[in-house]
């Protein structure tokens, strides 16, 4: 689905280029169009609203000073989540906090099964306590940044990994292990806090 | 293929990235092994977790203040379309008055007082002709244009 929203959107975005508005207008054009789903990847990423409304303004700052290298061809979106992702790690680079503590020692890999309930009508979706998005934006916040991006890209704006790897500007194998990793450290995270929600095997 | 194998690419497998082959062995592995279909399940319980995010709007006038802020930090960019051309014009009309200068000065051998255009009077004078051709210094270019 989201894929279908980021052609609709690219499609839009090469209507828009052809049109006779100004660079600042097509900008803020596409900045309106862009910034609702920009701040939630930024919000998902940093994992409070002060710290994803810096981040999504800083990245339109950049994004508009760069304008002139956008190329048409390619979605807005992807550019300006490649040049988000480059503000982030930046920032955590700053506040020292780009190699988080680990969360990736041995754990039982098998023998349990999460307890999330199903939200009935929509298999795709879980329904989420502000409990649960607590906890989960905890593990994520914890996780190491490029592990974090991968995962959100992959998870939350349903990129492939060939579009991460481009993002991201690694290979294909590099993206596959930073997934396979990052949401190792979640499920380790989330197994920590909340055992709980976990049902042993041999007893279900 | 055993259990390490295929716990390597289960989170590949969840998200459909994996080659035709190696797509059909771990699907043949999770039939016959219990552990392994846990550890897929959780797998795919955990990316529906994180792709169920409920999607919180930003503030309602946070856009006002990002195109606010992005007009503030880019002023060059703004004041571009006023500034550029008038410091082109300037630096044609110049050019232009040099030709003009030069071609009557070499046709009549002498300088006509009518052929001195008082706008390029002081360039043609005071300074040599390259830089009356149009290099001014550096720091006379619009703020911002320096990196472009």
């Amino acid at each position: 689905m989201k894929s279908k929203e980021n052609e609709n959107l690219s499609a839009a975005t090469s209507e828009l280029l052809t049109s006779s508005a100004t660079g600042s207008e097509q900008f803020e054009e596409l900045l309106s169009r862009t910034q609702r789903q920009a701040f939630h990847l930024a919000l998902r990423l940093t994992g409070n609203r002060p710290d994803a409304e810096d981040l999504v303004q800083e990245s339109y700052i950049r994004a508009f000073r760069f304008f002139h290298r956008y190329d048409p061809n390619l979605p807005f979106a992807s550019w300006l989540y490649r040049i988000m992702t480059n503000a982030h790690i930046d920032e955590m680079r700053r506040r020292g906090k780009l190699r988080t503590v680990s969360l990736d020692e041995p754990h039982p890999e098998t023998g349990t099964t999460w307890d999330f309930p199903d939200a009935g009508a929509s298999p795709e979706r879980l329904l989420m306590t502000d409990q649960m998005e607590a906890e989960i934006q905890d593990g994520l916040n914890k996780m190491t940044a490029e592990f974090r991006i991968a995962v959100l890209l992959a998870d939350l704006e349903g990129f492939s990994y060939e579009e991460i790897a481009e993002l991201m500007r690694t290979s294909i194998g590099t993206v596959r292990s930073r997934i396979h990793r990052g949401r190792k450290q979640l499920r380790n995270h989330l197994k920590r806090v909340r055992p709980d929600k976990y049902v042993e095997l041999d007893q279900g | 293929m055993n259990c390490n194998y295929a716990q390597s690419r289960i989170s590949a497998y969840v998200d459909g990235e994996l080659a035709g082959g190696e797509m059909l062995n771990v699907r043949a592995h999770l039939a016959v092994c219990e552990n392994c279909k846990a550890g897929y399940e959780n797998c795919l319980k955990l990316k529906r977790a994180v792709s169920s995010m409920p999607d919180h709007s930003p503030s309602p006038e946070f856009q006002h203040r990002l195109v606010n802020a992005i007009r503030r930090a880019a002023p060059s960019a703004e004041s571009e379309g006023p500034i550029w051309p008038t410091w082109r014009m300037a630096v044609a009309f110049a050019a232009a008055a040099v030709a003009a200068f030069a071609v009557l000065y070499f046709r009549s051998g002498s300088v006509p007082e009518s052929a001195v255009p008082s706008a390029g009077d002081e360039i043609a004078l005071d300074q040599d002709w390259n830089t009356a051709a149009g290099a001014f210094p550096a720091n006379t270019l619009p703020a911002g244009l320096e990196g472009n």
